[in-house]
């Protein structure tokens, strides 16, 4: 045997000196040791730990709604924002939800049946000016966007606003400064509510500086969610607790936040 | 965030473990596991994310030493090597093992792509999404009309004396290819519409077809065959250079991704796409193509359930695990891709233990042996999962699926029973056809 000719590293048999094995075909120059492959390996279980360290202690990424597009049209993701307008509740067709939030862009939010009964039958509808964490599904089509919440029990986080208890005249003198926040003010009603098809607009004047008033928004559907009926004739003296919403009304969550007071 | 990691991560290990197992049995699939695995969760519920696990860790399992089965357990002999892989010329040449190794490493390259692209391709994938749904009638069209077309006419170097006679000789092998492709869509269009399998089985209803086209035969062919495997050997180093690595795992995921995102196109279709439109060349790029594009294929599309923004069901697996789960949230997105990594590195270590026990058996005849128990065991578990109408179903199926090993045209054609009845109904004409064949 020569000193260039190999023995076949397969089937141990002499190779002569050309490229290919006579025997089995095996090629004998152009070859590659498993070490690159255990490299690779390691490689590629530092991406699966660190993968698996991103699942456990990745934190939650929040999506901006003013980021949201057509690609994004039934993708699940987090927002959060200040509720921003709302709360508008139905019964019929089908059980609905639905509230605004505000996080540099508005977008409306939606959450069906069993979702919206979580909210509702645990006290946790969103008012103007809370805030609002949540899992929910985008909706961008027809040049529409809103988010559908997706379980509500366990992936909707509500924070209440703090309530500044204060006076229409000073919510009415500095709406902007006030907008999604939410307030409690007295006031005596004014006149009949005007009457829209889904909601009533109440006025509210400031006992002391009846030249200040204030818009009370009470969607229709409120009066779905409790038997709780407050006397809202004219002249009746209220206690408002609600936030002030994007038209610089005030809007409460529920007929529960209103008390008449003698 | 408070989540169960080990948990989640253990089930995907023994996801793969279950996986390996069944991987040997040709035409048992992973899937046919993922239907019963569902049954028993709809009859006793547990966290469905454990389950969703299991069925990855099964599926890469499966995509990984499901290899070892076509290594080993396929041998044809001088007649139909000339259209079969070349994994099985490895074997004849005492390579079995290098074969299995490479496969194993197409693999693991296809591991290595989809685990560092996949969290930078939602949203190219969410918009190539939107832009590719309303296109993909013709698209799949032209996979069909391409696996057609690149079917060649082989010269066995008995060339026959008259022109009539070569021209017959030049067709045989791509009309037999025709044939194969158009009876298996007539049988794919009869059975999405009309199956013989009871009601109560229909969710293993394409079992039987697939067994009967592929994998029945594959053993048939092991009966008849005359081959005796020789003495295997293993070495220390393999017989393809850094390029043939390189090119050849990245053409197969390429392939493999393709076949995972464009629906009915399987890991073989798309490998051979993908190989013919990079030049792929020689065994040992071939066969790290193969391996790649079928981990990509199989894992690529069921993580695409998983993809932040696009959460695709895609792939058998991806159906069926959506049943159950559907997932959500970022995190679970990553838990996916690390239980992906942990399963196919378990599973790329199994398959080298796994050949080298396996090398030492499958010598002489011994594939014989296996066959015939394979066939066994396949006969019963269709009678099992679909009744005498699963059986009957099947020897119709394998009627088809010996077209190809007689004619020496590809196997792939066999896939015509998806791909026509699905490219039909997404052309419109369906339910014409449907009505025109009296199944309605």
């Amino acid at each position: 045997m020569s000193a260039k000719e190999k023995i076949c590293p397969y089937c141990g048999k002499p190779a002569g000196e050309i490229a290919l094995c006579t025997n089995c075909g095996a090629e004998l120059y152009k070859r590659t040791t498993f070490k690159p492959t255990l490299l690779a390996a390691a490689v590629i279980l530092a991406i699966g730990v660190a993968s698996s360290y991103q699942a456990a202690f990745g934190g939650i990424s929040v999506m901006k709604v003013g980021d949201l597009t057509e690609i994004h049209n039934y993708a699940y993701m987090w927002f959060e924002g200040t509720v921003s307008d709302g709360p508008r509740y139905r019964r019929t067709p089908s059980v609905r939800l639905d509230f605004s939030i505000y996080d540099g862009d508005e977008i409306s939010v939606r959450a069906y049946s069993e979702d919206a009964g979580a909210l509702v039958g645990e006290n946790r509808i969103p008012r103007v000016g809370d805030r609002v964490k949540f899992l929910g599904r985008a909706r961008v089509e027809l040049g529409s966007k809103w988010i559908e919440v997706d379980n509500s029990q366990t992936k909707f986080e509500l924070q209440r606003g703090q309530v500044d208890e204060t006076t229409i005249r000073e919510v009415a003198g500095n709406l902007a400064t006030y907008r999604y926040k939410s307030v409690q003010v007295v006031g005596v009603v004014v006149g009949a509510p005007v009457e829209y098809t889904t909601a009533y607009l109440y006025t509210v004047k400031d006992e002391n500086y009846p030249t200040y008033t204030l818009s009370v928004y009470l969607h229709k559907g409120l009066w779905e969610l409790t038997s709780y009926r407050p006397q809202l004739s004219a002249g009746s003296r209220l206690q408002v607790l609600g936030g002030i919403n994007g038209y610089y009304e005030l809007a409460p969550s529920s007929l529960e936040d209103i008390q008449v007071i003698p | 965030m408070s989540v169960d990691i080990p948990l989640y991560l253990l089930s995907a290990v023994a996801g793969t473990l279950l996986g390996a197992l069944v991987s040997f049995i040709p035409g048992l699939h992973a899937y046919n596991l993922a239907g019963f695995a569902v049954l028993a969760y709809l009859v006793f519920p547990f966290d469905p994310l454990v389950m969703a696990m299991f069925m990855l860790g099964m599926v890469v399992g499966y995509a990984i030493i499901s290899n070892l089965g076509s290594v080993y357990f396929s041998t044809p002999d001088d007649g139909v090597l000339f259209t079969v892989l070349p994994s099985q010329k490895y074997l004849l040449q005492g390579r079995g093992h290098e074969a299995a190794v490479l496969l194993g490493m197409g693999a693991l390259t296809a591991l290595f792509i989809t685990a560092a692209v996949s969290p930078f391709i939602s949203q190219p994938l969410s918009m190539l999404r939107r832009l590719l749904t309303p296109h993909l009638w013709w698209v799949l069209g032209l996979v069909i009309l391409y696996m057609v077309q690149s079917e060649w006419p082989k010269d066995y170097g008995s060339r026959a004396k008259t022109r009539l006679g070569r021209l017959k000789d030049g067709w045989s092998t791509p009309m037999a290819g025709i044939i194969t492709l158009l009876l298996s869509g007539l049988l794919g269009i009869i059975l999405t519409n009309r199956s013989i399998v009871p009601i109560d089985r229909a969710f293993q209803n394409i079992m039987p077809v697939f067994v009967g086209l592929f994998a029945i035969p594959w053993l048939l062919t092991n009966l008849i065959s005359r081959v005796s495997i020789p003495k295997q050997h293993v070495t220390s180093d393999i017989c393809a250079s850094k390029v043939d690595v390189a090119r050849g795992a990245f053409t197969g995921t390429l392939g493999g991704w393709f076949a995972g995102y464009t629906p009915i196109v399987t890991a073989g279709i798309g490998s051979f796409l993908a190989g013919h439109a990079t030049t792929t060349r020689g065994d040992a790029q071939f066969t790290l193509s193969y391996g790649a594009a079928r981990f990509a294929y199989y894992v690529g599309a069921f993580l695409l359930l998983w993809l932040p923004f696009v959460h695709l069901a895609r792939g058998g697996m991806g159906w069926i695990a959506s049943v159950v789960y559907s997932p959500k949230e970022e995190w679970e997105f990553w838990l996916a891709a690390g239980a992906m990594v942990i399963a196919g590195l378990v599973a790329f270590g199994l398959l080298v233990v796994m050949s080298r026990a396996l090398m030492k058996v499958a010598q002489g005849t011994f594939y014989k042996k296996v066959s015939a128990v394979i066939l066994g065991v396949l006969l019963v578990i269709v009678y099992l999962m679909t009744s005498w109408e699963g059986l009957v179903l099947m020897v119709v199926a394998t009627g088809i699926g010996m077209i190809p090993v007689m004619f020496r045209c590809r196997r792939t054609n066999c896939m015509g029973v998806l791909l026509i009845p699905i490219f039909l109904n997404m052309l419109g004409w369906g339910p014409r056809i449907v009505e025109a064949l009296g199944l309605v």
